[in-house]
C-alpha cells in the first residue's frame, strides 16, 4: 500500500481554498499554511490510511512528496525477526 | 406486540443574548484580527450574556419558543444540557420547568459540555421510546463567556452564549422529525483536554490541537456508526449538523465521512461556539432559513469535554420557528 504525494497534497489542499492548487514539491514554508491546516490534513490522512499521522511529522517533512515517502515507509510491513 | 414509539421532534426554538461582540471589537482588546479569527475559526461575531441573561433565562426563552413552534403547552420531561448552570447546586432544569409553569415534572441537567445536546436528545428519545415519557423538552444552554480568561485569545474569540431547545413527543418512525438512531461515548482519560481546573479563580482551558484531532476522529466515527444503523450512505445525508466548534472541524468531518461539504450546516459565523446550545441553535437557524424540507435525512454529531461524543440520525421535522437573532 502506498501513500502518494498527491494523497498528501490533496489532504492539505482540501483544508483551505487558497491551498487547493498546491503541488507535491511546494515547500510548506513558502505557502501560507497554518498549523491547523496540518492538523486537519493529518486527521484526514490518518482516517484514510488507518494509521496515526501527526501534524508535526507533516511539518518536519516540509513538502507533500517528502511526507508521502515518510508515511509510505511507515506503512510497509516490518521484516520478520 | 407493537413497535416501541419513536421520539419525534415537533418544535424548535432558540434564544440569544442581546449583546453582539464582533471580531473587530475583540481585536481592540487583545492581539488578534478579524482576518485571523475568520480564517482560523470561521467566526465573525458572537453574543455575550448580560447579568439578567443567565443560563436559566436563555433556556426558558428557547424552551418557550420550542413549545410554541410545536403548538404544545406542556411536556412531561425537561432536560437542560449545560456546563454553566445558574448554580452548582441545585440543577437549572427544575427552575426552567417552573418558569414554564411545568411544576412537578421530571427535570434534570445533563453535563457533557459540547456533547450535551446530543446526550440529552438521546436520553429523551430513550424515555419516549420506552413509554416512560409522553413528551419532552430538550434544551442546550450555556453561558461560557463568563468562564473565559480575557487574556487567552484562543478561547476568548471562540465561545459565545446562547440556548436552543427541541420539543419531542411520541410518534412513529416514519414521521418527519423522528429520532432513528443514536450513539453516545466517553473517554475519561481525556478529562484535562477541555476543563475548568479545580483551583480557585481558574478559567476554562482547552488543548486546541489535540481537541481538534480527537474531535474530527470521534465525530466521524459516531456519524458512521449511526449511518450504518439506519442504512444511509454518506452521500444520501441531506444535512450534517455538527457541534459548531470551528469551521475547519466541520469541513474535516465532512471530508472524512464522505458527506458533501455543502450539506454541513454552518451557524458559528454568527454565534461562535455556544457549547451545548450549538446544535439546537444551528437547527433553529436552518429552520428559519428554510434550508431543509420535512423528511430530509439529518445527522447530528458532537464532541466535548469529558471527553464525550456521539451522534443522532433523524429526519428533518415539519415545523415553523421564530428567528432567535
Amino acid at each position: 500500500m502506498e501513500i502518494t504525494a498527491l494523497d498528501v497534497a490533496d489532504a492539505i489542499g482540501s483544508t483551505m481554498d487558497e491551498l487547493s492548487h498546491m503541488e507535491p514539491d511546494d515547500a510548506f514554508a513558502d505557502l501560507d499554511i497554518d498549523s491547523l491546516s496540518l492538523v486537519e490534513a493529518a486527521v484526514i490522512l490518518s482516517k484514510k490510511f488507518g494509521m496515526r499521522v501527526d501534524e508535526f511529522e507533516l511539518a518536519e517533512a516540509g513538502n507533500a512528496r517528502a511526507a508521502a515517502t515518510m508515511l509510505t515507509e511507515r506503512l510497509a510491513p516490518q521484516p520478520a525477526i | 406486540m407493537s413497535a416501541p414509539a419513536a421520539a419525534v421532534v415537533r418544535g424548535l426554538g432558540g434564544a440569544l443574548p442581546e449583546r453582539v461582540v464582533t471580531n473587530h471589537h475583540l481585536s481592540t482588546l487583545m492581539d488578534t484580527s478579524d482576518e485571523w479569527i475568520r480564517r482560523r475559526t470561521g467566526i465573525a461575531e458572537r453574543r455575550h450574556s448580560g447579568e439578567a441573561e443567565s443560563t436559566s433565562v436563555l433556556a426558558t426563552i428557547a424552551a418557550h419558543r420550542a413549545l410554541a413552534s410545536a403548538g404544545a403547552d406542556s411536556a412531561g420531561l425537561l432536560i437542560v444540557a449545560t456546563s454553566t448552570p445558574d448554580k452548582v447546586c441545585p440543577a437549572t432544569a427544575p427552575k426552567v420547568a417552573a418558569n414554564l409553569g411545568l411544576h412537578g415534572i421530571a427535570a434534570y441537567d445533563i453535563s457533557a459540555v459540547c456533547s450535551g445536546f446530543v446526550y440529552a436528545l438521546a436520553t429523551a428519545s430513550w424515555a419516549i421510546s420506552s413509554g416512560s415519557a409522553e413528551s419532552a423538552l430538550v434544551i442546550g444552554a450555556d453561558t461560557f463567556t463568563r468562564l473565559l480568561d480575557p487574556a487567552d485569545r484562543t478561547t476568548s474569540v471562540i465561545f459565545g452564549d446562547g440556548a436552543g431547545a427541541a420539543y419531542l413527543s411520541a410518534g412513529t418512525a416514519d414521521e418527519p422529525g423522528a429520532i432513528l438512531a443514536s450513539t453516545l461515548h466517553s473517554d475519561g482519560a481525556g478529562e484535562a483536554l477541555i476543563q475548568v481546573p479545580r483551583r480557585a479563580g481558574a478559567f476554562f482551558e482547552m488543548q486546541g490541537k489535540e481537541v481538534f484531532t480527537q474531535a474530527v476522529s470521534a465525530m466521524s466515527d459516531s456519524v458512521q456508526t449511526v449511518l450504518a444503523r439506519v442504512g444511509w450512505t454518506a452521500t444520501e445525508v441531506d444535512s450534517l449538523i455538527a457541534h459548531q466548534a470551528n469551521l475547519r472541524i466541520l469541513n474535516a468531518v465532512a471530508s472524512v465521512t464522505g458527506i458533501p461539504g455543502s450539506k454541513a450546516e454552518v451557524h458559528l459565523d454568527r454565534v461562535g461556539n455556544t457549547s451545548a446550545a450549538s446544535i439546537p441553535l444551528a437547527m433553529t437557524n436552518a429552520a428559519t432559513k428554510g434550508h431543509r424540507a420535512p423528511n430530509d435525512k439529518a445527522v447530528l454529531t458532537a464532541f466535548g469535554g469529558g471527553t464525550t461524543w456521539g451522534a443522532v440520525a433523524m429526519t428533518w421535522p415539519s415545523i415553523s420557528v421564530v428567528d432567535p437573532h
